[in-house]
């Protein structure tokens, strides 16, 4: 990996940690991380670009071509402002190394690996689909909106977890994909590890920033409160990293969780994560005991399956 | 988690896929079709585990089930 790049852009979907993470960088003493900037989802979506008749790309870049400018000035003027916005903000902090945060970034990241692959370096984040799923339920409803990007998956599926897992799904593919095509300058990290073994995985973030991690350590950077901003609204309600959330999906109805096993299984092997029960456990009182509520629903003269 | 309206209503968006915008406390919920006898199972399971009871056969009915006030108005017949 190139240690002499200034920058660096986190990859991960939404609820995959990347605010912790975040916080955790930005309390090195020759980083800044600032919190959701939305600078590389705003180039993202200057640059995304349509298919009309006979496959030509509308958008600007196939527009700027046409007027003359190549594609690969257009570009370079982009990534030069991008950069420089995040240069601003390193300078500001007086630090050598910028790292940007936005999950919405992962829906970008074909712009993005356009504009930026070998131009920065990149973290990788990812965690279990189902908890992704489960937690950006919980953030929908948090927040009383749904994100922009979470739009046409909430269209096309009716349970909020299926949508959110089909849209895990995409990303998730996407980013692996990059990783791969990327690999000598991406660092691929879980949640999971994040978490429960923070200082062994910063000490391969730092190292891919071309850090040590003398001046830094776990407990100081989560008792820090400077620098808030975006999407900072639940990690910095704790002084210590909580890894109960890891496995959140096992609280779910085993009939939930069966039907997600159909959706994410696929991804969750690709990925390497543990996968969802198929099938109710055949020894579970529980299972007995829901067939009891059937028999009992069914004896019931109002109910007819 | 305790059981209350709140989350009552969280398990049916969440878990059972039912649009929770769309309904009020007074919406059948299993008679006009936002549920399956699958999903029922579910509730009922659900509130089982969470309240720390066993339903009698008695009490397994549209009476106690069929909408969210309804299932309210059941458990405070259960709950202390």
């Amino acid at each position: 990996m190139d240690k002499k790049r200034k920058g660096t852009i986190i990859l991960g979907t939404p609820r995959s940690g990347s605010t912790l993470l975040r916080r955790l960088i930005d309390a090195h003493p020759n980083v800044c991380c600032p919190a959701e900037t939305g600078v590389f989802t705003a180039c993202g979506r200057f640059l995304r670009q349509h298919q009309i008749a006979e496959n030509v790309p509308v958008g600007v870049l196939s527009g700027m071509a046409f007027a003359g400018v190549p594609e690969t000035e257009t570009l370079a003027r982009l990534r030069e402002l991008a950069f420089g916005l995040f240069t601003e903000v390193c300078d500001r902090q007086d630090a050598e190394r910028w790292v940007s945060k936005t999950p919405h970034d992962i829906f970008y990241i074909d712009e993005i690996e356009q504009l930026c692959a070998d131009h920065c370096n990149f973290i990788y984040l990812v965690r279990h689909g189902a908890d992704v799923a489960c937690s950006m339920v919980e953030l929908n409803d948090k927040l009383g909106v749904h994100l922009p990007e979470t739009h046409n998956y909430i269209r096309q599926h009716s349970a909020p977890l299926d949508a959110m897992a089909h849209l895990w799904i995409d990303a998730t593919k996407r980013a692996e994909r990059f990783a791969r095509a990327n690999s000598a300058n991406t660092l691929r990290i879980t949640y999971e590890e994040l978490v429960e073994s923070p200082r062994d995985t910063m000490s391969k973030v730092f190292d891919l920033l071309g850090q040590t991690t003398d001046g830094w350590s776990v407990d100081e950077a989560l008792s820090g409160r400077e620098n808030l901003g975006l999407g900072d609204w639940k990690t910095y309600q704790k002084d210590q990293i909580d890894a109960a959330s890891v496995g959140r999906w096992k609280k779910l109805s085993d009939i939930t969780q069966i039907r997600l096993a159909g959706i994410l299984n696929p991804t969750l092997r690709m990925t390497e994560y543990e996968e969802l029960p198929t099938r109710l456990a055949a020894t579970d009182p529980e299972v007995r005991r829901r067939h009891e509520i059937g028999l009992l629903l069914q004896s019931s003269q109002a109910i007819t399956t | 988690m305790s059981l209350n309206r709140d989350t009552i209503v969280d398990f049916l968006g969440s878990n059972l896929g039912v649009d929770t915008s769309q309904i009020s406390d007074e919406t059948p919920l299993f008679t006009n079709g936002n549920l399956d006898s699958f999903s029922m199972v579910d509730l009922v399971m659900m509130l089982e585990t969470e309240g720390g009871f066993r339903m009698t056969p008695g009490e397994v009915t549209l009476d106690n089930l069929d909408s969210i006030s309804q299932i309210l108005g059941f458990l405070q017949t259960k709950l202390p």
